[in-house]
């Protein structure tokens, strides 16, 4: 009798093919959706709080058209294959996407152009704001952060170089695992001492070299923010390379860390329009709505990352205006890593560096 | 057993047989069959043409055997100490006379199941986190000098899964001894077997149907794991779904991620077949 389930299993599944590529031949195409009111993608939390209470609410009330936010978690890029394959936009605006994903969106087919007769108001963003896909809404910085208490005054890490130095600045440290590892191999290039415009391409060979030296001592390899926040918190990292929204968000939960804005680069999260979205032309009018400094300002009060719009940061109170990267002091400390050279073969590689990353992290 | 069988198909003809399922048939063809068919000429496709190319990247690059094997491995951890740890808690439980506190029991085993797996990995995290109970239990105990590094390693990846997937050894090995004839085993201790033997030559042969029926679903749902290997663990615990995953949702290389799951698919249907082989599945809906 032994065997037999199977070969019961081989008959079904037989028969349940043929019949199932029967009904695959009848193909009922979705009727596309018509709507009076615009529907954005964001993040979820606090990020859809401040766009919300920003952007979608005021605009809402000057135009008269509704604004809804909805959640996506992870999946936007599946999302919308998926919307533009079964032709039911469901998403009019995505949002907090960066250029590397927006620019394989674009690529695919998922994104329309943006109508700068519309979108005027572009002159006073950060370089690189004005995609043919997209416009900045704001900055993600990646910083170098650490402990006070390891690290009091005088002994306090200053680069990148530290972080991978750890006979001289020992204790345990944080680096994300999330997609687009570009950047932390291009941070231990340039703890090797390049600049940033010769990172890219990628030297792998040496880039790997430099990592071997701190994958030892890396305890929390996040893949959420939250997970670094929590890190930071508990205090069992004494060195990470963070985002600054998160560090920032750390610190006013009470982490005893500190943010050094030297070599530290941002990357620029874009508002995108969806290809057929049926409000098209409203979506156009709240992209030209985000860039205004005051809205701006007052999305940063609510989630601390820093506006594409550097006018924001005087409609800011005092207090927070210092610790944006557009401040005048910080603005010529920074840049923006899809602007150093060949940034272009950073986004045209994804899927290389991901597949070298997993295949030296997994061992 | 067998007579009995017959009789009760006898019950329904065909037709009425087959009406009765067809919602359920209805819904796995549409939900879960059309879109498992429709992955496979998916993965076919490279550059818009019929391709093996997906296929033989994922040959050609290491990482990709590296993270199968370590699945399959991961998987069977889990299923193997479900085992262990399920097959007592069965026993126990079947054997108990009092209705009332073996319901009892059994809605422990089932409780498990009100609360999502996000909450529960969640809750692990709390447990295991430098800071976290286990390491302030033992470092207030004084058995340990520095805390332990549970969270992110594969231990705490098989802990969580164990968790989740209990009960699905649990219960089929449980309804099994539940029905298992007490006569059988009144006769082999009256015909001079002691308890080791009666159990070993008696009860586990007997129980096997159950056995077989929880090891698959443990092994086959653990194979496709996302959530808890992502939150409990680090990079090397990196699992086949997330893979899959990353190549959905983040390159945006459907053909690709097809071919990864096709891959998948074949390896859980040889592993059936394998245990089909050596245990004999059809026991498990003879019985």
């Amino acid at each position: 009798m032994k065997g037999k389930f199977f070969r019961l299993f081989l008959v079904n599944a037989l028969i349940g093919f043929f019949v199932l590529s029967l009904i695959s031949l009848v193909n009922v195409p979705m009727a596309g959706a018509e709507r009076d009111h615009l529907v954005v993608q964001t993040w979820g939390g606090k990020l859809a709080e401040a766009q919300e209470k920003a952007f979608f609410k005021p605009f809402s009330e000057m135009t008269g058209i509704k604004v809804i936010g909805v959640e996506a978690g992870t999946s936007v890029g599946g999302k919308l294959a998926a919307m533009q394959r079964s032709k039911n936009i469901e998403w009019d605006i995505i949002t907090a996407d960066y250029e590397s994903y927006n620019t394989k969106y674009y690529n695919k087919g998922f994104l329309e152009e943006v109508d700068y007769n519309v979108v005027t108001n572009t002159g006073d963003l950060v370089p690189g704001s004005k995609k043919v896909w997209g416009v900045a809404q704001y900055l993600e910085g990646v910083c170098l952060v650490y402990n006070t208490k390891s690290f009091p005054e005088g002994k306090q890490p200053k680069s990148y170089k530290d972080f991978f130095d750890v006979k001289n600045v020992p204790g345990p440290r944080a680096m994300h695992n999330w997609g687009g590892p570009s950047d932390n191999l291009s941070i231990a290039l340039m703890a090797d001492g390049l600049s940033p415009d010769d990172c890219l391409p990628i030297d792998f060979k040496r880039a790997f070299e430099i990592m071997n030296r701190v994958k030892p001592h890396i305890k929390v390899w996040y893949t959420s923010g939250a997970q670094l926040v929590q890190a930071l918190l508990d205090e069992e990292v004494v060195m990470a390379i963070s985002t600054d929204g998160r560090a920032k968000s750390a610190i006013s939960m009470g982490a005893p860390i500190n943010i050094e804005w030297n070599q530290s680069f941002y990357y620029l999260a874009y508002n995108c329009v969806v290809k057929n979205s049926p409000m098209k032309d409203a979506a156009m009018k709240l992209l030209k709505f985000c860039n205004r400094p005051e809205q701006q300002a007052i999305f940063t009060q609510v989630i601390g990352y820093t506006g594409s719009n550097p006018k924001a940061v005087q409609y800011l109170p005092a207090e927070l205006q210092k610790s944006q990267s557009t401040h005048p002091d910080n603005i010529n400390k920074v840049f923006n890593f899809m602007t150093i050279k060949n940034a272009q073969w950073a986004i045209d590689n994804v899927e290389t560096v991901d597949e070298k990353w997993n295949s030296w992290i997994a061992k | 057993m067998k007579l009995g069988q017959r009789e009760s198909i006898n019950n329904y003809s065909l037709l009425q047989s087959l009406f009765l399922a067809a919602p359920l048939l209805i819904l796995l063809s549409v939900f879960f069959l059309y879109p498992l068919i429709a992955l496979f000429p998916e993965s076919l496709i490279a550059d818009g043409k019929f391709s093996l190319e997906h296929y033989r990247h994922f040959f050609r690059e290491p990482l990709y055997g590296f993270i199968l094997v370590r699945t399959i491995r991961i998987a069977a951890y889990v299923t193997v100490i479900c085992f262990l740890i399920g097959y007592p808690v069965a026993c126990f439980l079947a054997s108990l006379k009092n209705r009332k506190v073996s319901n009892l029991l059994m809605i422990c085993v089932l409780l498990p199941f009100f609360t999502s797996i996000l909450v529960r990995s969640y809750a692990w995290i709390v447990i295991f986190q430098t800071k976290g109970l286990i390491n302030s239990i033992f470092l207030t105990l004084g058995i340990i000098e520095k805390p332990l590094s549970i969270l992110y390693t594969e231990m705490a990846v098989i802990i969580g899964m164990v968790h989740i997937m209990l009960p699905f050894m649990i219960l089929p090995v449980y309804s099994v001894l539940k029905n298992l004839d007490r006569n059988l085993l009144r006769a082999a201790r009256n015909l001079g077997a002691n308890a080791v033997k009666a159990f070993l030559r008696v009860t586990f042969p007997l129980s096997l149907p159950g056995v077989g029926a929880g090891v698959m679903f443990t092994f086959i749902l653990s194979l496709g794991f996302f959530i808890t290997p992502a939150l409990l663990g680090g990079p090397k615990t990196l699992m086949i779904s997330t893979l899959i995953e990353q190549q959905i949702n983040r390159l945006m290389n459907w053909e690709f991620a097809s071919a990864i799951s096709v891959i998948l698919l074949i390896t859980t249907v040889i592993v059936v077949a394998v245990f089909d082989r050596i245990v004999g599945l059809d026991k498990i809906y003879k019985e």
